[in-house]
């Protein structure tokens, strides 16, 4: 009982969204959100493999680089550790039942695919949804960007989810009709204008007193509204499915919307608040400026500036939490 | 299919080493530029690599996302005839994806292993031979382009064999054992570098086994791949690590391979020339591995020449083999471990070329040996893998291939203790006698046992339980079977066994020393035959008395005269007695009156009011307390009518009792055995008449008969 590695539940927790939806860059940008954060959580590897995948990972975000396409699923095994309850009580809920004081330790192993196994039929499919099953807790990333251009959310959402849907709900305990996972909804690329505008004219925009950059950003509450939103403005208008098919396939209660962003806004040197006439983050190397003599053909990205992550472990907190406490009631209901 | 087109088919050409024509099938992975959609598959040609086996292949040769390119995989796909060999090429291409990241583009080449039946080829070969060739098929039909034909270097075994240095030796031997090798601090080694120590690793093994052999310049360490070789910067957990240019830890498994390796190291232009000979296709399980280790040791070994085959004869005689299990014991005896395993590698080879097959003569010597040397027995402070394996060993060369009951008598007698891990080691061997499989099953207890008696049939069992020397746990396993079978199937089968068996009486007498116990699982059994209610016939078959007639009149004339409690007075006056008689101690006699609810062992006279059930309630099983089912008022009327019957103590009555007595001591002399056999009866072995303190004690705590079948379950 008072061995600590056994008393640390691991949890997986899957990443989910069609190809360069912002996946690998979100979990790039997970440890150095962490750290600048001002609240009890710390991210760690589990081992001292994962700790330095989880190094070169941040490491590469502050040399304000883009991640590398993902061609396999990848698997991290890290460890959310807290601070001990004596220390904070506002993260008192599941703690306050028991008188534990020792510094809470959640596992994560932190699944990463390349989005295109979400389409159904590619090679890792098989894989993936196992991985799926395993988890319970799923990042949802929606990329309203890309849904603007292409408008094929829906495409990486649906396959993947009825294949799960027909594994899982089948089965003879299965009695609720909805997937068990907690899902965070993520609208990513938050930073881009264009998402900033949609935003500003839906009027859901705010600003955190506390933030000395002065930053704006968008409400937990008012996420969905934004969603449906963007939704509209879908090139196919298939998002509006999108929303339909989470909101049908998964609790309602287990759903919570987030509007976030890897690299967050720009911020000019020496300057301290954010400047609403100049925030772009995201830069777009010509072909001539690439220092890769072989880039003729396509644009690259680079960060402009420092990367400063809005809204990125949030998702994964309260995920780890909701996770925590489902299984903390489960043990003390036995 | 192949056509080896030696350099004298080119008149003039400058000295080239010979080639071999291949036809190669590809496909290529990407991502179409420009797009927002992930790598699949773009373009392949016609033939067996089609989208389907694609998929397949794809799967397997998880690498991860990679860091630094180009990446070489080799591998492999298919099986039998379709067997083919893959080599995958994975590079940068000038292109990207509409969110502006690199595209990596992968050729996957796939060669039938039949095309190299002539010649071998290389890895790298291959590589030259595939990494520029044009990949040629029209948009409009991208998966039917043209399959490649390629002239690929014959395989050269002296530059491979000039390259096998230490740590390719050790990696080699290292994939006959069961790890997934990793090898880090080769960052500053290129792609090209890697494949070419890749190559020679490969060179060290039997070519058939590249059937089975996957290998890549690079994984990741974060992606759940199933590469069995390769360079990284992180490893699984699970993964053995090499260190690039230090020494390698090769695992017990490969230990002999190593050695050999070693010791040709002066001929490895030769082993490599042998071992790149034999194309049968081989994977790398337990018996393959085994096959490898037996045909490098063939090298030197085996005649090359028909002539003095006899070598291999000399090689294989008992003498040798008697020889080297010796020399085990000498370097078990001073801690040489490193000689130990050459020497267990040398009888592996044998028991791999004799498949297991020994004469029961030569098997005697080597029994010999294997107790005078104490193989076996001090083989215990060995760590865990060679202690296995030298028990393997030497299980399966003196006492295999089937167990027998002398063999296992004569383990037995060289040990004070059978260790766990030496009673598993000895149920992989055959054990087709039922009772050495419940001797091993007995003993070790636990989720083992059912997996080796449920095939003993129960003729099988009641016959391993009455078999001597008598074993405890042989007895007690074979009852606790029989108990769940009986009560299962209720056929009758196990009373007609038990009837030819004189119901295992003197078995459970041996088994346990204490007199009540003894009673109880007698009775148990009797249940599980019988029926909790069996018919009065089935008395006659429990106890096969054959009364003379003078004797049966006698008999019914005094259960005439005793009424109803007729049968309690034979127990109290003759069989109890007769128990005395056998040696059982008061208290033992006690416990059994008391079990059998009897008030005295001698019919006396008593004041209280008593408290008897009839016999027939006895035998209610299925009652928790038989004393709780006489119903409440009945209770006076049986002390009333016991009061009655034992009234008038006449002298009359004393004298038939004691001719009743006399008769009835032929029944006694049934129970006889218990004397002669209750402490006396030596077991196999040490552990055969030693019982371990835990199960007496479970025994002496063990529930009540009638709880124990309200439980569901046979004690214990
Ligand atoms: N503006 C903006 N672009 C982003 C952000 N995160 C990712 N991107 C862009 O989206 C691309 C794909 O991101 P990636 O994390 O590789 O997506 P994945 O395929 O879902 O893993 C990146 O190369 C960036 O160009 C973000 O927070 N803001
Ligand atoms: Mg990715």
């Amino acid at each position: 009982m008072s061995n600590p590695t056994f008393e640390r539940p691991e949890h997986s927790i899957a990443m989910w969204g069609a190809p360069g939806s912002g996946k690998t860059t979100m979990l790039a940008a997970l440890s150095l959100a962490l750290i600048e954060r001002d609240g009890p959580w710390k991210l760690v590897g589990a081992d001292a493999n994962a700790t330095s995948v989880l190094l070169e990972k941040s490491a590469a975000l502050d040399r304000q680089e883009f991640p590398l396409a993902t061609i396999d699923i990848e698997k991290f095994r890290w460890l959310l550790v807290g601070s001990s309850p004596q220390q904070d009580r506002r993260f008192g809920g599941w703690r306050g039942r028991s008188r534990d004081t020792r510094a809470p330790k959640i596992g994560l192993n932190m699944i990463d695919p390349p989005g295109q196994v979400y389409a159904g039929g590619a090679a890792q499919h098989a894989s993936l949804l196992q991985s799926l099953e395993e988890s319970r807790g799923i990042i949802y990333l929606f990329d309203p960007t890309q849904e603007y251009i292409a408008g094929d959310a829906f495409d990486y959402l649906h396959g993947a989810l009825l294949q799960l849907a027909s594994q899982m709900l089948a089965k003879e305990n299965e009695t609720s009709g909805r997937l068990p996972h907690y899902l965070a909804v993520c609208i990513t690329k938050f930073d881009d204008l264009r998402v900033l505008k949609t935003a500003t004219k839906l009027n859901v925009l705010t600003q955190d007193p506390s933030d000395p950059h002065e930053f704006p950003t968008v409400e937990d509450a008012d996420a969905p509204t934004l969603f449906r939103e963007l939704c509209e403005i879908s090139a196919r208008g298939s998002a509006r499915r999108v929303l339909n098919a989470l909101e049908r396939f998964f609790h309602k209660d287990r759903l919570k919307f987030f509007v976030t962003s890897s690299i967050g806004f720009y911020l000019k040197p020496g300057t301290a608040v954010f400047d609403p006439r100049d925030f772009q983050n995201m830069v777009r190397l010509s072909p001539e400026a690439g220092r890769d003599q072989d880039s003729e053909k396509g644009a690259q990205y680079r960060i402009r500036g420092q990367a400063r992550p809005i809204n990125v472990c949030e998702p994964v907190i309260w995920l780890a939490e909701r996770l925590l406490a489902e299984r903390q009631e489960a043990r003390s209901g036995r | 299919m192949s056509d080896p087109t030696p350099e004298s088919s080119e008149p003039g050409a400058v000295a080239r080493p010979a080639r071999v024509r291949l036809h190669v099938e590809w496909a290529v992975e990407g991502k179409v530029p420009g797009s927002s959609g992930g790598y699949g598959l773009l373009a392949c040609s016609r033939g067996g690599l089609t989208r389907k086996s694609f998929t397949d292949i794809r799967n397997r040769y998880v690498t991860g996302t990679p860091k630094e390119l180009p990446q070489i995989t080799i591998g492999w796909a298919g099986g039998r005839e379709h067997t083919r060999l893959l080599l995958i090429i994975r590079r940068w291409s000038d292109q990207t994806d509409q969110f502006g990241r690199k595209i990596a583009a992968t050729h996957y080449f796939s060669v039938p292993y039949g095309q190299l039946e002539e010649q071998r080829v290389s890895y790298e070969g291959l590589y030259h031979a595939l990494d520029d060739a044009d990949l040629v098929f029209d948009e409009a039909a991208p998966e039917r382009g043209d399959p490649l034909k390629i002239d690929v270097p014959v395989l050269d075994p002296a530059d491979l064999a000039g390259r096998v240095d230490d740590v390719a030796a050790g990696v080699a031997a290292t994939l006959l054992s069961e790890a997934q090798v990793c090898l880090v601090g080769g960052e500053s080694l290129t792609p090209l570098e890697r494949l070419r120590f890749l190559d020679v690793v490969a060179a060290l093994l039997p070519y058939g086994m590249r059937s089975r052999l996957s290998a890549s310049t690079w994984t990741s360490g974060t992606a759940d791949h199933d590469i069995r070789l390769s360079f990284t910067s992180t490893v699984p957990a699970a993964a053995h690590q090499v260190a690039w240019g230090s020494e390698v830890a090769v695992p017990q498994d490969g230990q002999a391979y190593y050695e050999k390796l070693v010791e040709y190291r002066d001929h490895l232009p030769e082993v490599v020339t042998l071992l790149a000979a034999d194309l049968e296709l081989r994977g790398f399980t337990p018996e393959a591995r085994r096959a490898a280790l037996v045909r490098l040791s063939r090298f030197g070994v085996t005649p090359q020449d028909p002539a003095d085959e006899g070598q291999v004869a000399v090689f294989h005689a008992p003498a040798a083999i008697e020889g080297a299990l010796r020399v085990c014991g000498d370097h078990l005896e001073s801690g040489d471990l490193t000689w130990l395993t050459r020497s267990m590698g040398y009888l592996e080879m044998v028991i791999a070329d004799r498949e297991g097959e020994f004469g029961p003569e030569e098997q005697a010597a080597y029994r010999e040996i294997v107790q005078a040397r104490r193989l076996l027995a001090g083989s215990a402070e060995l760590h865990g893998d060679l202690r296995d394996s030298l028990r393997g060993v030497v299980l399966r060369i003196a006492y295999g291939p089937v167990l027998t009951r002398e063999g296992l008598a004569h383990i037995a007698a060289q040990l004070e203790k059978m260790p766990i891990d030496l009673l598993s080691a000895l149920t992989r061997l055959e054990t087709p006698d039922p009772y050495v499989r419940l001797y091993l099953a007995g003993r070790l207890g636990g989720p083992r046992l059912p997996e080796l008696v449920r095939r003993l049939g129960v003729d099988d069992l009641v016959r391993a339980a009455a078999e001597k020397p008598y074993d405890r746990y042989v007895v007690e396993t074979a009852l606790d079977e029989l108990d769940q079978r009986g009560r299962r199937d209720q056929d009758g089968n196990l009373a007609a066994a038990l009837q030819e068996h004189g119901h295992l009486t003197e078995a459970i007498a041996f088994a346990y020393p204490r007199g009540e116990r003894r009673v109880r699982r007698l009775r148990e059994l009797l249940v599980a035959a019988y029926g909790p209610r069996p018919d009065r016939m089935a008395f006659a078959k429990i106890v096969p008395l054959s009364l003379q007639p003078e004797e049966a009149l006698l008999l019914a004339a005094a259960a005439g005269l005793f009424g109803p409690d007729w049968g309690e007075a034979f127990l109290s006056a003759s069989v109890l007695p007769a128990l005395r008689d056998a040696r059982y101690s008061g208290k033992d006699v006690d416990r059994i009156r008391r079990d059998l609810r009897i008030d005295r062992d001698v019919p006396v006279a008593t004041d209280e009011p008593a408290e008897v059930p009839h016999l027939r309630d006895r035998s209610v099983p299925s009652s928790p307390s038989p004393r709780r089912e006489v119903p409440l008022n009945e209770l006076p009327v049986a002390g009333t009518r016991r009061r009655s019957s034992k009234n008038p103590r006449s002298l009359e009555l004393w004298f038939w009792v004691l001719i009743l007595f006399g008769v009835l001591t032929m029944v006694a002399t049934l129970l006889v055995f218990f004397r002669t056999l209750s402490d006396t009866a030596s077991g196999m072995g040490p552990n055969g008449d030693g019982r371990e303190p835990v199960a007496t004690d479970i025994v002496t705590t063990g529930p009540a008969i009638g709880e124990v079948r309200s439980a569901g379950g046979p004690e214990r």
